[in-house]
């Protein structure tokens, strides 16, 4: 990692420890984002190994590898690590690095804000996963419904862990919603109008909005669930007038939206990496801004598609059923859109290119899936068995993973200043598509032999059938794990000695390629004026090849220092007292939850109150060098 | 290296290979169990296959063009070495981009009207002079039957009769569990302080795998039935058999069952 902060523009100390602490305070969102991509990567790696387990205990019926009890917890674990700190924060990351250099900005417009939903989320994310060693992990899901989630069913403090982390984890995310949403509006470089910004932005700012929608209702859940688990309140128990549907409704209304803030920025990066390596603007970029719009719009009303086994009647469901199909139209425009970019093009492909042509194919099944699903009626038969568990992982994976890993080839080299290994880079992408093929298709059949999800183990008495996919697709799960192992050696290899990449590697269009690798501390030496959508390839065919400035330095030509805001521990500290409160409220430990508050309370009294002259970093050299 | 020990021991080779070879050697076929969505025993299954049918076949129709079109662009457009192209500079086509979300709003819209039918056909309620009615509460973790109007209670097995209706009202007695019997039909769920409802018809005698799908706690995947669809005369004999015995027996009955699942 040392090598890494002294190329985005870090001053490493001479001791440790301010090194350490020049990273627990930093507000460079570069920065930020390697720690986010850094903290999801070992997050997904855990999520990765709870799969591996579950795939083991599944190979052949009657399996006993773990107990029921464990499989639960697995279960459970690999499904929100995966959403909420893996592949959600992996996005983060990569708009972290990315976006402000996409739209010419220096920073984000609250940088300490910034850095106080990475810490929420990394802290959140800790104590969730500290519940493996402290009673038990959580154990009702990653829908934890009520009211199975209520202290009855499940008086050990697992619950407990989940509402508290995702609280902590879901306050960042919500400030990271805020956090883009302000800086792509306020903080465009002049002549950035709204339809030159790259797609990736474009998703990135639909994506904030999903976000700020999404996150209160299921924030608001969580803290009816923590009323009535921890304070005796009665908001899901059915026997004082409570609703166990209420949960459903709240969990489903951000639940699904959820699943666009997992897909959208996948849809910006292979937008992005596709248009690069065929050497062609998007095909259609007003109808790709216009599709992602509406997809967003779209995702806040088909809520009930998760819920049509539970009995509203066919008004309703017809009703959610339409909308949930409606959605297919403005994807497959995107689908259309990103083969007639390749259409005509000269595609180049390196490894981001491949993952980002692998996308198309898997996404499409995962979204025909997703319109047989929508069919309510057929829907009766595939919830809750193993077809939607292949029909997720076609989107999650083959849609939402491929996106980062799209991104992670592509940007890699943005974000390091060195290029990945292009040949174990290949190795990974074949190994992974025939891998997650292998794991996810066959459960296709096994929801349709009746298999349903979520069972610790099956009988033999279903069948050779079921067991034989079951066995295949186990097998595919040590591929797919295998493919990672090419990646995650590839990353170490390349930390360490891989080519060095020049500011614009791939020949890239929009903004970020026109810096060096890794981007200066400000960015951007002056502000540069934008003359058109692909703004850098612009500069690159149409002008010197050069960014131009927005506006003279200043009226005696000198070069200035540039302000960029100072780092605070703050942040941090505010995080570490809002999960200090959390583990005190979890074991019901009020003193632990008052030393937290206080801590959380003072260092955002601190923060706000405290003058922050700022620092002024000197420039080095002009851009593009 | 004792965990990577467990994880080998975990998957239990013998096993594994046995299930390959049965399936490699081509005995018994890979798509069938007696739970299966793709064998319907009723008239509800057997609609709800036909809408899985009819969509899946348009679905496979778009994803041979879209496949294609995308194969088609990775082949011709890829980079070779000395090539001299220009490359396109079209931006989009206004024409083409109004086909491709026609055409789909299209098929949606026919999708739409086939589910539509079909929704209301199932949750029409049947006729509850002629239709048999079945009270279902899902326990942790066992099924219990309630036939009211002949005062007769079952755990686990759900006798029908042939060629009738059957109107199921469900609800649980602690948390949602979901009544699945994939040959005969979909799923509802049984939820606490809901009843909720559906309908099911077998077309032959048999019993049919069932199951509970929704997640309910550690004994989830224990939690199974059996539907056992009798001949109408059969049916009527298996119902005076059971209203002389006392209702004591069937609290027995369940008490054990309830022993059983816990173990
Ligand atoms: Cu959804
Ligand atoms: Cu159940």
């Amino acid at each position: 990692m040392a090598a890494i902060a002294e190329r985005v523009g870090a001053q490493p100390k001479a001791h440790a420890q301010g090194y350490l602490m020049s990273w627990l305070t930093t507000a460079d969102h570069k920065r930020i984002g390697i720690m986010y991509l850094l903290a999801s990567t070992l997050f997904f790696v855990v999520g990765g190994l709870e799969a591996l387990m579950i795939r083991i205990q599944l190979s052949h019926p009657g399996n006993t590898f773990v107990s029921p009890t464990l499989y639960d917890q697995l279960f459970t674990m690999h499904g929100t690590t995966m959403i909420f700190l893996a592949v959600m924060p992996l996005f983060i990351g990569f708009i972290n690095c990315i976006v402000p250099l996409q739209i010419g900005a220096r920073d984000v417009a609250f940088p300490r804000m910034n850095a106080l939903s990475l810490w929420l989320f990394v802290l959140g994310g800790i104590l969730l996963n500290s519940s493996w060693f402290l009673g038990g992990a959580p154990n009702a899901g990653w829908f934890n419904y009520a009211p199975i989630s209520l202290t009855p069913f499940n008086p050990g403090p697992g619950i407990d862990f989940y509402d508290i982390g995702l609280q902590l984890a879901g306050i960042g995310t919500l400030m990271t919603g805020i956090n883009f949403i302000a800086t792509i509006i306020n903080m465009r470089a002049p002549g950035m109008s709204l339809m030159r910004m790259p797609l990736f932005t474009w998703t990135t700012f639909v994506t904030s909005v999903l976000i700020l929608f999404a996150f209160p209702p299921f924030t608001v859940n969580l803290f009816l669930l923590m009323f009535d688990r921890l304070m005796g309140a009665n908001f899901f128990n059915i026997a004082k007038g409570g609703n166990v549907l209420l949960w459903q409704h709240l969990f489903w209304i951000f639940g699904h939206p959820e699943v666009y803030i997992l897909i959208l920025p996948a849809f910006g990066i292979i937008s992005e990496v596709i248009a690069t390596f065929s050497r062609k603007t998007l095909f259609g970029y007003d109808s790709m801004v216009l599709a992602t719009i509406a997809i967003g719009f779209l995702a806040f009303t088909v809520w009930v598609h998760h819920m049509f086994v539970d009995g509203f009647g066919p008004y309703v469901n017809s009703l959610f059923a339409i909308t949930t199909m409606a959605i297919a139209v403005p994807t497959g425009v995107k689908i259309f859109n990103w083969i007639f970019t390749m259409w005509g093009g000269k595609i180049k492909f390196t490894t981001a290119m491949l993952f980002a042509t692998g996308f198309i194919p898997l996404f499409v099944i995962g979204g025909i899936s997703g319109v047989m699903l929508a069919m309510a009626p057929a829907d009766f038969q595939y919830n809750d068995s193993y077809f939607v568990v292949a029909h997720l992982h076609y989107v999650l994976i083959g849609g939402s993973l491929m996106g980062v890993l799209a991104g992670a080839y592509y940007w890699f080299p943005k974000i390091t200043g060195r290029l990945l290994n292009e040949t174990l880079g290949k190795w990974h992408f074949w190994l992974l598509m025939i891998g997650f093929n292998v794991t996810f298709f066959p459960m296709h059949f096994l929801g349709l032999l009746g298999m349903p999800r979520r069972v610790a183990t099956y009988s033999a008495a279903l069948g050779p059938a079921v067991a034989f996919w079951n066995l295949v697709s186990t097998i595919g799960a040590f591929i797919l794990a295998i493919s990672f192992l090419f990646f995650f050696y590839n990353l170490f290899k390349t930390l360490r000695s891989g080519e060095r990449a020049g500011p614009d590697p791939w020949d890239g269009r929009a903004l970020e390629w026109a810096i060096s690798s890794p981007a200066p501390v400000y960015n951007f030496a002056q502000t540069p004026l934008i003359r058109g959508r692909d703004a850098w390839w612009v500069e690159k065919t149409e002008g010197d090849g050069r960014l131009r400035a927005a506006e003279a330095e200043s009226a005696d030509g000198q070069h200035h220092g540039i302000h960029m805001p100072s780092g605070s521990i703050y942040p941090f500290l505010i995080a570490l007292g809002l999960m200090i409160a959390g583990y005190g409220a979890i074991f019901g430990l009020l003193l632990l939850v008052a030393i937290g508050l206080v801590l959380a309370f003072f260092s955002i009294h601190r923060m706000i109150v405290a003058e922050d002259p700022g620092e002024i970093v000197e420039p080095v050299g002009g851009d593009g060098e | 290296m004792r965990p990577v020990g467990r994880l080998l021991s975990g998957l239990r080779w013998p096993a594994l290979l046995t299930v390959l070879a049965v399936a490699l050697s081509g005995c018994g076929s890979y798509f069938t169990s007696p739970a299966s969505v793709l064998a319907p025993a009723g008239p509800v299954a057997a609609r709800q296959l036909s809408l899985i049918q009819i969509s899946l076949y348009i679905m496979l129709g778009i994803f041979v063009i879209v496949i294609g079109l995308w194969g088609w662009a990775i082949i011709r457009y890829r980079a070779r070495r000395n090539d001299t192209r220009e490359v396109s500079r079209s931006t989009g086509d206004s024409r083409l981009e109004i086909l491709w979300t026609v055409v789909p709003l299209l098929i949606v819209i026919y999708l739409t009207v086939l589910t539509v039918q079909t929704e209301f056909y199932l949750t029409r309620e049947p006729n509850p002079a002629t239709s048999l009615q079945v009270s279902v509460t899902g326990h942790q973790f066992f099924w219990q039957f309630q036939y009211p109007g002949l005062g007769i209670s079952t755990v686990h097995n759900l006798y029908i009769p042939v060629g009738e209706k059957v109107n199921l009202t469900l609800t649980s007695a602690d948390v949602i569990h979901s009544f699945w019997v994939p040959e005969l039909g979909g799923k509802t769920d049984a939820i606490p302080g809901y009843h909720t409802y559906m309908w099911l018809e077998a077309s032959r005698a048999g019993s049919y795998f069932g199951e509970c799908a929704q997640f309910c706690g550690v004994g989830h995947y224990l939690m199974h039935m059996t539907v056992i669809a009798l001949p109408p005369a059969q049916f009527q004999a298996w119902v005076k058999s059971m209203q002389k015995k006392t209702s004591s027996s069937s609290a027995w009955a369940l008490e054990g069952t309830r022993l059983v699942a816990a173990r």
